[in-house]
């Protein structure tokens, strides 16, 4: 891909020609900015951005607000000059759902202010900051020759960024988003330059990795630059000329980058990818060219690029992302190549959704998005045929569409270019979630009075379903890994889990977490056997990772809801003691419950009359989902 | 078309577009002082439209150099040749 690809968003939608009056059209539009946002979807140039983000903040400050736009107070605090971003990060925030305010300070004020000593700031009240400081605000020499000397320019780098970031938290109560420090070109001396101590390109990679750790959630200025090039990047004219930090045509691509990371951060990231098959996943088209006429694998430079791209499907499904299929075919054909062909990489197993029809694609979309209890939002469509993309974009506004390059070689790269999955939110193993929300942990311990507050401002839901195919899986991974919050450690196989879900006396219920930072994913899985007029709760594990943010007692309402629904009068709870579940000894003690039998052995059997059970006056965590009747899936329920 | 006139012509819709002023009237004698918006800031964002439009580079000596609308579509002139 050329840098014009990048720079230009070429993946997107060119903006129309009537663009000025298309942004007045779409701020006339109904107040749920669903206009607005999919006007946004197109590759707007700097000088639109500016527009758009302007237009948009000229009718908020008359009082105009849209109800589908997630609102975030966003500062961001520069060595340079920062302005010019403000309208083109707003414009691109509408793109990913976001009604950005955004607060710039630049040059030197930008880091008294990340210390505490801004009161324009204070009183903006950010709830994010991002920290959009380049190698000009670092000291990177001297320090040349020596392991020791390097050691300590570095740490004199990430000291610097590290008070930023500890005053944002501090100070403004925000959470702190960094940007890695792209090395200029004129930096270095040459290529020896990787092997001696103390050089600048070694000193930004040990500070990126570093600020990378330490930061809330990361920007990575770095790998853009080294995709599009620093001879670009960096501008020097405009930079003398005007403290511009990097040249504007790239202005756009960095607000689409900053706009991922702050979607991602708000659960805004894309989760399904819905693939075409003819002319996408392979060549040829397989109805007509025969199972052993269409072109995949290598061999053919055509056949190589289908592969690419079903390598990078299988790579995205490993971080998470669920895969899909959409194509107009006789279903028994469309699966074919994916049992008789060796050389395609993806299975039909790779597939939660695999719709081969003639019914129109949207329709597929729609039935998909049911199936699978996830917004249109959630979606990606790629499709090699601009009348189906055309189609899918003026009915499904909603679901990106990615353009795609004339040459199929390019179709593996366009999914890595569009970002649509930053921080994919299925990724139960993500390493960087993890850090996130170690970090949003500590920040909670800042302020440990008002916990109640936190919770309450994370805008905790709490989605309850009946374990079916499109969870079962994560379930039994989180059964059977586990240990600590477990009641009971019984561990199910996915057979005796389906057998389960079939049993008309039983419940399993999947329980998925999100707020306003991120999506947890299913967090927790509960089992309940009934018995005459008691219902028995058999499992209950939750994952660590949300400990103390009350989901537990959201998910006792669950159980009474169930309960009640199903005719019961009692709940009933036990705890099988094992080497690692004390954590969860007095659970049921914690809940309300009544002791009704404690055994040598540690085990303890527990009840809840639900008689005069009262819910909390103020949950911080609102359930969503069916009603419990709709849940059970039993063949006598109420 | 590369004459000064031909290239202020083409310089309005850039200038609206940069400047956000759908309704400017771009003329030759026209001077930063006359346009509210068209601050330092954005004076750098109309050369770098500039740049990327008639696809040439402009020294940081002649961008110093410019004094008027007309000064710029004479350059934008001399170099496209």
């Amino acid at each position: 891909m050329t840098p014009d690809y990048y720079a230009q968003l070429q993946w997107l939608l060119p903006a129309p020609p009537d663009f000025r009056e298309q942004v007045q059209a779409a701020l006339a539009a109904s107040d749920d900015g669903a206009a607005l946002r999919s006007l946004a979807q197109h590759g707007m140039n700097e000088a639109q951005l500016y527009q758009l983000g302007r237009a948009f903040c000229r009718a908020r400050d008359g009082g105009r607000s849209w109800s589908g736009l997630w609102p975030l107070r966003l500062a961001v605090l520069s060595n340079g000059t920062v302005e010019h971003l403000s309208a083109a990060l707003v414009a691109t925030a509408l793109r990913y759902g976001l009604d950005v305010r955004l607060h710039a300070v630049s040059y030197e004020q930008a880091y008294r202010a990340a210390l505490g000593d801004d009161e324009g700031l204070r009183a903006f009240a950010p709830e994010l900051v991002l920290l959009a400081f380049d190698y000009r605000a670092l000291e990177l020499g001297p320090g040349l020759g020596s392991a020791a000397d390097e050691a300590r320019t570095v740490a004199g780098c990430c000291a610097y960024l590290q008070a930023m970031c500890d005053g944002v938290r501090r100070h403004y109560g925000a959470l702190c988003l960094v940007q890695t420090v792209a090395l200029p070109p004129g930096a270095g001396f040459g290529s020896a330059d990787r092997r001696i101590a103390g050089t600048p390109l070694r000193v930004l990679e040990a500070v990126n990795a570093q600020i990378a750790a330490a930061a809330d959630a990361v920007l990575d200025v770095a790998a853009l630059v080294a995709c599009v090039g620093s001879g670009w990047w960096f501008d020097a004219a405009q930079y003398q000329r005007s403290k511009v930090p990097f040249a504007l045509p790239l202005v756009p691509l960095y607000a689409d980058h900053a706009g991922r990371v702050l979607g991602a951060l708000q659960g805004k990231s894309r989760r399904v990818l819905v693939l075409d098959l003819d002319n996408t996943l392979w060549g040829g088209v397989v109805g007509d060219d025969g199972v052993h006429g269409i072109v995949i694998g290598n061999g053919s430079a055509v056949g190589e690029a289908h592969l690419a791209l079903q390598r990078k499907a299988l790579a995205l499904r490993q971080r998470g992302v669920l895969l899909a299929v959409s194509s107009k075919n006789d279903d028994a054909q469309a699966r074919r190549p994916f049992r008789e062909l060796a050389a395609m990489l993806l299975k039909e197993d790779a597939f939660v959704a695999f719709r081969a029809n003639w019914s129109d694609k949207a329709a597929n979309l729609v039935a998909m998005a049911q199936e699978l209890s996830l917004g249109l939002d959630s979606f990606v469509f790629f499709d090699d045929n601009p009348a189906e993309r055309a189609l899918v974009r003026r009915f499904l506004p909603e679901v990106a569409v990615p353009e795609l390059p004339s040459d199929v070689s390019g179709y593996a790269l366009v999914l890595d270019a569009a970002g649509y999955f930053e921080s994919t939110a299925l990724s139960e193993e993500d390493l960087r979630r993890a850090d996130l929300y170690r970090n949003r942990a500590a920040i909670a311990e800042l302020a440990p009075h008002d916990l109640d507050g936190y919770l309450r401002g994370l805008a905790m839901r709490l989605e309850v379903a009946p374990v079916q195919d499109s969870n079962r899986s994560r379930v039994v991974q989180l059964i059977n890994k586990s240990n600590q919050f477990n009641l009971t450690t019984r561990r199910y196989s996915t057979a005796e889990v389906e057998a389960a879900e079939q049993d008309a006396d039983q419940l399993c219920l999947a329980l998925r977490l999100t707020d306003r930072l991120d999506d947890h994913g299913i967090i927790s899985v509960l089992m309940c056997q009934r018995s005459g007029t008691a219902l028995a709760v058999t499992l209950w594990v939750m994952s660590c990772r949300v400990i103390g943010r009350g989901v537990e007692r959201a998910a006792l309402q669950v159980l009474v809801d169930q309960a009640r629904a199903l005719g019961c009068s009692e709940l009933r709870g036990q705890f099988l003691p094992s080497p690692r579940n004390q954590m969860v000894a007095q659970h049921y003690a914690k809940l309300g419950f009544t002791l009704a039998l404690q055994a040598d052995d540690g085990a303890s059997d527990w009840v809840l009359p639900l008689a005069g059970w009262q819910p909390d006056a103020q949950p911080a965590i609102v359930l969503e989902g069916g009603s419990p009747a709709k849940l059970y899936s039993g063949a006598d329920a109420p | 078309m590369t004459t000064p006139d031909a290239i202020l012509a083409r310089l309005q819709p850039l200038f609206q577009d940069i400047l956000d002023i759908p309704d400017l009237n771009l003329t030759a004698a026209m001077t930063a002082a006359d346009v509210d918006e068209w601050d330092s800031l954005n004076h750098i964002r109309l050369i770098s439209a500039i740049e990327q439009q008639f696809k040439v580079q402009l020294s940081s000596a002649e961008v110093e150099a410019l004094a008027c609308v007309g000064d710029m579509a004479a350059l934008v002139s001399a170099k496209l040749g």
